[in-house]
């Protein structure tokens, strides 16, 4: 067992955290101001992904990405994740499943993808199928060389702003025949049917769509039919173990702020964490971050040694639990450390308050990741999470 | 023991009610989506709100108000508390109780024009580094013969962007206690427009979109004697004597917004499918309802039974303090399994439920924090015990 750095992740750690505080952080109030950020402001963001290399930190390097170890990826996410706002989003990690494409599919959308030029979003849920995938309506039937397809999208994160949706669809309205569809965001058929406004205060807009006969050639098919379900699970399984991570970065940040202000506040007397109640309450929220930084970080290293893939489904969800619900509690007591200024939108803690509650439900609400753990304990025991083996 | 409520109890929340549905609901969307209530809709619903006999119900009936009893009240705050506070503190105000202290010709100027409508308060006590340790305060007011000079800083001070004057309290002097040192503070009435005194807009909020907390801030501001509300040197005894029943009134409205959000629940669970079935149907969500129910309840039961001892003038403390942690509490639990139950639906800012999350955050922290209402509660049962 060995939890220590090699020189290289710790080049990672320094990159990511000059990145966020040089990059990200300046650009919070205006995000929360505005909802987004200047056209000038997102150019220099790009340009910093780059000039800090991290771009694509999930693909490999032959296709242009960064070649990381998950280990160094949730260094990645942790570092970016501390910003609020969302502007982590900012830092492109084309979608996992891409890789499975065929060559040509590579060259024309995973190769630009890592680059930065071209921009990807994935979408699943609708007004019906949440975390039950199978109950999706968006239907392709097949005219031709082409499919038309037909439906709408929920929560479509990005879909308004980005190149290329991924769309996860039923062929002939049959689950079985699940399919992932790359559509651009100006064919015709394709449309931004409302965008709400929701608590976290994201420059990510995340729209309803609105699809009507929209006609894609077959080859602008992910894999084959009847692999979309594997494919969407795959790209749920990267993401949640990067909301572990991003979580843990916001519990980080929350902590730091909270802890800085209890050491020099005064009341009653005396310097507030002079309080034994105010101490417990730090006590309690290291201890927290300490065991959700150990469960991502421990994943991380068991995906690296090459565990089996259904292994990585069973542990990503766990991660995934423990550090929205736990790193979410911790920056509840870090708003209570700072009292009335913790509901001030003039402080980080409040914007982070806002921001982490959307990660107890997003890609797999915490009950659907006990609805998966519970399964696994009963399908291959309770050692995967309980053993040390 | 009898837990039923009086007919005109009942009349008074069922007119409460109709109010908040009909006059104020359609106002909300647009105050959430700009942060900013619109000077025209506020004049509109006060004057309905005088006309409905609902405006500064608070307030005893020989100055002017509806003179509810405590429990009218808190049935009276609960359902106000279901519509935007920033709207229904404006156009429906409960002018403080402190406002009783006016003596004399104050009566006049700031007690009766506030009831009727014509003039708004704002109550200053907070101060940067002053939170719940008011004795910590630095704001001063030094007496210049027949004047007093404030000097000093503010902030957090609701309303003072509406309010036509301040009550400002001060430190003027100190006194030996057993303790060591301790500030003397006198409370003021300041005038909007009064030289040396100046009021900013103070932070957005998690909470309370269209509420605005203010900084205030006095440079040499000079006032005659005549604007001292209470005495010099007491003004913690008229606040303390005033001021004790603003947590009954926020644990009522958290048991208002508790219940918004149980029924948007409940509605939900029998409507929405997945897995084939009504999510309703599975343990992992009918589960928190009943907790939510249970928890609800309890805050309730704890808020009548405070407002059932103000009545008998048996209210202490720690009665307040706890129903005023149990409900904030309680409504941050209640709001949060409403979201979590509803899923990326909650989070959608056209339902109410991600406000009433957001609104929660606050009401564990203003009129004294939880640890605050904790201490209280402690204390008290401690004191007697000779600790």
């Amino acid at each position: 067992m060995d939890f220590q750095l090699s020189a290289d992740d710790r080049d990672v750690l320094e990159r990511s955290r000059a990145f966020t505080a040089e990059q990200l952080y300046p650009h919070e109030l205006e995000a929360d101001r505005t909802g987004a950020v200047s056209e000038q402001v997102l150019q220099s963001i790009h340009d910093g992904v780059r000039a800090y290399k991290l771009n694509a930190v999930n693909h490999a390097k032959e296709h242009g990405g960064q070649g990381m170890s998950m280990v160094q990826q949730c260094i990645v996410n942790e570092e970016i994740g501390k910003a609020t706002n969302g502007l982590w989003g900012y830092v492109w990690q084309p979608p996992l499943p891409l890789k499975d494409g065929r060559a040509d599919q590579i060259e024309e959308f995973l190769v630009p993808g890592c680059r930065g030029d071209k921009h990807f979003a994935y979408c699943v849920t609708e007004e019906g199928a949440g975390s039950d995938v199978s109950r999706v309506k968006t239907t392709a039937v097949k005219d031709g060389d082409s499919y038309v397809i037909n439906g709408g999208k929920w929560f479509a994160s990005g879909a308004n702003v980005c190149d290329v949706t991924m769309l996860h669809a039923h062929v002939d309205g049959d689950p079985e025949k699940s399919a992932v569809f790359f559509v651009d965001r100006d064919q015709p058929g394709f449309e931004v049917a409302r965008q709400p406004r929701f608590m976290m205060g994201d420059v990510d807009q995340h729209p309803e769509l609105k699809i009507t006969h929209l006609r894609v050639h077959k080859d602008r098919m992910l894999g084959s039919v009847g692999d979309g379900f594997d494919l969407t699970k795959d790209w749920f399984v990267e993401v949640r173990l990067a909301i572990a991570a991003r979580c843990c970065g916001m519990a980080v940040r929350a902590t730091e702020a909270a802890n800085a202000y209890v050491a020099q506040r005064e009341q009653f007397g005396q310097k507030l964490n002079a309080f034994q109640g105010v101490e417990f309450m730090l006590a309690d929220m290291a201890v927290e971050i300490m065991a959700a930084k150990s469960l991502v970080y421990r994943v991380a290293a068991d995906i690296d040694s090459g565990i089996d893939r259904k292994l990585v489904h069973a542990k990503a969800s766990a991660a995934k639990l423990f550090c929205s619900e736990r790193c979410g509690r911790v920056v509840d007591m870090a708003v209570q450390l700072h009292g009335g200024r913790g509901v001030s939108r003039d402080y980080p803690v409040e914007r982070l308050y806002r921001d982490i509650r959307v990660e107890r439900i997003w890609e797999g609400a915490s009950e659907i990741q006990k609805v998966i753990i519970a399964g696994q304990i009963k399908k291959r025991g309770l050692g995967v999470y309980a053993g040390l083996e | 023991m009898d837990f039923a409520i009086s007919e005109e109890q009942q009349l008074i929340q069922d007119t409460t009610r109709a109010f908040v549905e009909k006059e104020m609901k359609p106002h909300e969307d647009e105050i959430e989506r700009t942060g900013e209530l619109d000077p025209d809709v506020v004049k509109e619903v006060k004057a309905k709100a005088i006309e409905a006999g609902l405006f500064a119900a608070n307030m005893p009936a020989e100055v002017g108000g509806a003179g509810l009893d405590m429990v009218s009240w808190v049935l009276f705050e609960k359902e106000l508390s279901k519509t935007n506070y920033a709207l229904h503190w404006t156009c429906v105000a409960r002018p403080s109780n402190i406002l009783m202290a006016c003596e004399g010709e104050q009566r006049d100027r700031y007690l009766f024009p506030t009831v009727r409508g014509e003039r708004a308060d704002c109550l200053a006590m907070t101060e940067p580094g002053a939170g719940s340790d008011l004795r910590g305060m630095k704001m001063s007011a030094k007496q210049d013969g027949n004047s007093w000079i404030l000097n000093g800083t503010k902030h957090f001070i609701s309303y003072a962007d509406w309010a036509d004057y301040a009550i400002v309290f001060a430190a003027t002097g100190e006194e030996e206690t057993s303790r060591g040192p301790k500030k003397l503070i006198t409370a003021f009435f300041v005038d909007k427009g009064t030289p040396g005194f100046t009021v900013r807009d103070g932070y957005q909020n998690v909470a309370h979109r269209g509420y605005k907390n203010c900084i205030l801030e006095f440079d040499n501001c000079k006032l005659g004697s005549d604007q001292i509300l209470g005495e010099v040197g007491k003004g913690f005894d008229v606040a303390n004597e005033w001021l004790g029943f603003t947590r009954l009134q926020i644990a009522a409205g958290c048991v208002g917004r508790a219940e918004v959000a149980l029924d948007a629940s409940k509605q939900w669970s029998v409507e929405r499918q997945q897995f084939g079935q009504q999510i309703g149907k599975f343990q992992g969500v009918s589960f928190k309802l009943a907790d939510m129910a249970m928890q609800m309840k309890a805050s309730w039961l704890l808020t009548l039974e405070c407002a059932w001892k103000a009545d008998q003038g048996t209210c202490t403390d720690m009665d307040m303090a706890m129903a005023k942690l149990h409900a904030t509490e309680m409504l941050q639990m209640v709001s949060d399994e409403a979201i979590q139950i509803h899923g990326g639906m909650g989070l959608m800012q056209e339902l109410p439920l991600e406000r009433i999350w957001r609104d929660a955050r606050l009401e564990r922290i203003w009129e004294g924090t939880s640890e605050i209402q904790r201490h209280i509660i402690s204390r008290s049962l401690l004191r007697p015990m000779g600790g």
